[in-house]
């Protein structure tokens, strides 16, 4: 046992006499109000815990503002392309390789692809959200925190936190790309306004499931590492087993089995951009059409989004119903 | 007296292990010692009252909140110290006690004055800053009860106050449930397996054993003995207890042992009987120094009705 004589304040009774007890005299806030308290402390939370997720958080930080500063430089971009490219610049933005395009033909720069950042964000993400449940549950804490909020209001602040985290990371750097590309091109911004509202979407799906994804690990495993690099590994290998086994039976449909891949086509679906060209380099003469009623379709996307969210819902709504009294 | 807490044929199992089994008691405003060896099922009690497991069968009425139906009001008039200790890393006490008093529903401000003063109360004001996870047992038992009174609770449960403290936190932490129960009314009810603590502090007990309530009351009237006959300790001076014992024999006194003390049994019905000792002390030129009713301990009272449940479910 530690040493304590030092650290509290004298006798048994001095204290007593010294601070008595007050009762407290303010009023309750709604219960919502407690929802977003627990979102801030989970954010504070993630930047506090892990020296290694600061130090990511910081190089994707650094370079997202150069990536932002090109974007105003790429005035260039003309005949149609800039549309592609800014389309290219959300979707790869979490790829860990650009395998698929904006364009079937146009050549365009993409100023999503410059940066490849995608590994580095799924490291941060993974990290951050890894210790959501997982450290309550080493911690001890989550007996506490049902002891004052509902199942359901601990659950949606943890949700909450992540998503908001991911969107952070994400949104953020990709609307101020898109914002100062359009700029630099001295392009009207309303013209744009799918483009905006596509962008938005597309970053709320992902973090939502990046994000229940990444808690249901937290909520099943033991420790939080366990969880970032079971996240790391199903989101990298997965990728690269999902890309091989797509190249070797030739379907269109087997490219929504690659993490990296899937997230890429659901950016382009959420920005309506339907006709594109599946890869580079080796895979560039393939051409996929997301709305011409052969193999891939955009709404085979949104399907596997929603079935992505029930599923991962109802394992963390089943996980949080069943902890076990040794989890509490 | 009036109830805060009413339960009746409270079930709850785990699998084919029931932990409570029609589980009824009634716990009184004051300070309440809830007691039982291990596996009773008192923490269960616990995390059903508080909604974190749900039962099965049965009710708990809390004030005037039926449960589960309002659970949510009723937590914010609950203040509970679990048993286990509960860290968030890297978080100084005044974080951790801000934090979970904004959960209980405060704000921001009023949270970090409630933290500020509950860490004062409990000892604690010098150590605030300091990071939870380097506190020692004692410590994290003051952090833990700061954190169950910020919100100010009407009701607050405590589950094993007292676990690994050392002599000088015990008896802090037990000055403080004295200071809380008795100065400033606090409903409390104490889970542990140190019976000592619940002597001191509490004004009523309630017993259980295999998920079943064995014996409730208050606890004076628990340590009284209840049978037929009450069992006298007298201490004498100016002659020979053996022979002060021989003359209480010869006056019709059953005399149970002697050695520094005399143990003497009279008939409840006769307590008057026990004025004819002076008489007879005097007569002999003596005094009675000492006579008191041999009073139980709780950890009698508990060993027996532990005893008798065990025999009566083995029938």
């Amino acid at each position: 046992m530690k040493e304590e004589k030092d650290q509290t304040d004298s006798s048994p009774t001095e204290f007593l006499q010294k601070f008595t007890y007050r009762p407290f005299e303010g009023e309750f806030e709604p219960r919502w109000k407690r929802v977003l308290h627990l979102i801030r402390f989970e954010l504070i939370s993630t930047w506090r815990k892990s020296k290694f997720a600061r130090l990511l958080m910081t190089i994707t930080f650094v370079f997202s503002f150069f990536t932002i500063i090109l974007s105003t430089l790429l005035t260039f971009v003309s005949g149609g392309a800039e549309r592609d490219a800014l389309n290219e610049s959300v979707a790869n933005y979490l790829s860990l390789s650009p395998f698929i395009s904006s364009s079937s033909g146009g050549a365009f720069i993409s100023v999503g692809s410059i940066t490849g950042l995608g590994i580095l964000l799924i490291m941060v993400i993974g990290i951050a959200g890894s210790g959501f449940f997982a450290d309550d549950k080493q911690g001890k804490v989550i007996e506490i925190y049902l002891s004052r909020l509902g199942k359901r209001e601990y659950v949606t602040g943890k949700v909450g936190a992540i998503v908001l985290y991911i969107n952070i990371l994400v949104l953020l750097p990709v609307f101020l790309k898109g914002l100062l590309f359009i700029q630099a091109l001295g392009g009207n911004h309303f013209d744009y306004l799918d483009y905006y509202l596509g962008m938005v979407a597309y970053c709320l799906l992902i973090s939502i499931i990046i994000g229940l994804f990444i808690l249901v690990l937290s909520i099943f495993v033991e420790k939080r590492s366990y969880a970032s690099l079971i996240f790391f590994i199903y989101f990298v290998f997965g990728s690269v087993i999902g890309e091989m086994i797509r190249i070797g039976t030739n379907s269109e449909i087997l490219l929504l089995i690659s993490p990296s891949n899937f997230l890429v086509l659901l950016a382009y679906v959420c920005l309506g951009d339907y006709d594109l060209g599946v890869g580079q380099g080796i895979f560039a003469s393939v051409e996929l059409n997301l709305d011409n009623g052969v193999g891939l379709e955009y709404w085979h996307v949104f399907l596997v989004a929603i079935i992505l969210i029930l599923f991962l819902t109802v394992a963390l709504v089943y996980k949080i119903r069943k902890t076990t009294t040794e989890e509490l | 007296m009036e109830n805060i807490l009413v339960i009746r044929e409270l079930v709850k199992s785990f699998g084919s292990f029931l932990a409570l089994d029609d589980f009824a008691c009634d716990i009184p405003k004051g300070v309440t010692g809830l007691l039982g060896p291990n596996g009773a099922g008192k923490t269960t009690l616990i995390r059903a009252v508080l909604g974190i497991l749900p039962f099965e069968s049965g009710s708990i009425q809390f004030l005037d909140y039926e449960l589960p139906k309002y659970i949510l009001a009723a937590k914010d008039k609950i203040g509970y110290q679990p048993e286990a200790d509960t860290k968030i890393l890297k978080v100084s006490a005044m974080k951790y006690v801000t934090h979970m008093a904004t959960m209980a529903g405060l704000s921001r401000n009023a949270a970090k004055q409630r933290a500020f003063d509950t860490l004062h109360y409990v000892g604690l004001g010098e150590a605030r800053y300091r990071d939870m996870n380097d506190f020692s047992q004692g410590m994290m038992q003051k952090v833990k009860l700061a954190t169950a009174l910020v919100h100010d609770p009407e009701l607050l449960i405590l589950d094993e106050p007292t676990a690994g403290c050392d002599p000088g936190s015990h008896e802090q932490i037990l000055n403080l449930i004295s200071d809380l129960g008795s100065t400033h009314g606090k409903n409390i009810l104490i889970s542990t397996h140190l019976l000592h603590d619940v002597e001191k502090t509490a004004s009523s007990v309630v017993i259980m054993n295999l998920g079943k309530m064995v014996i409730q009351g208050d606890l004076k009237s628990i340590l009284r003995k209840k049978d037929k006959i009450i069992n006298l300790q007298i201490r004498v001076n100016g002659g020979d207890i053996n022979k002060f014992a021989k003359l209480l024999q010869e006056n019709d006194f059953e005399i149970t042992d002697v050695s520094e003390t005399i143990s003497c049994n009279i008939e409840r019905e006769d307590d008057k009987k026990y004025l004819s000792i002076f008489n007879i002390a005097r007569n002999n030129g003596m005094n009675i120094r000492m006579m008191t009713p041999y009073q139980q301990s709780l950890e009698e009272v508990f060993l027996a009705e532990i005893a008798k449940n065990q025999r009566d479910n083995n029938k």
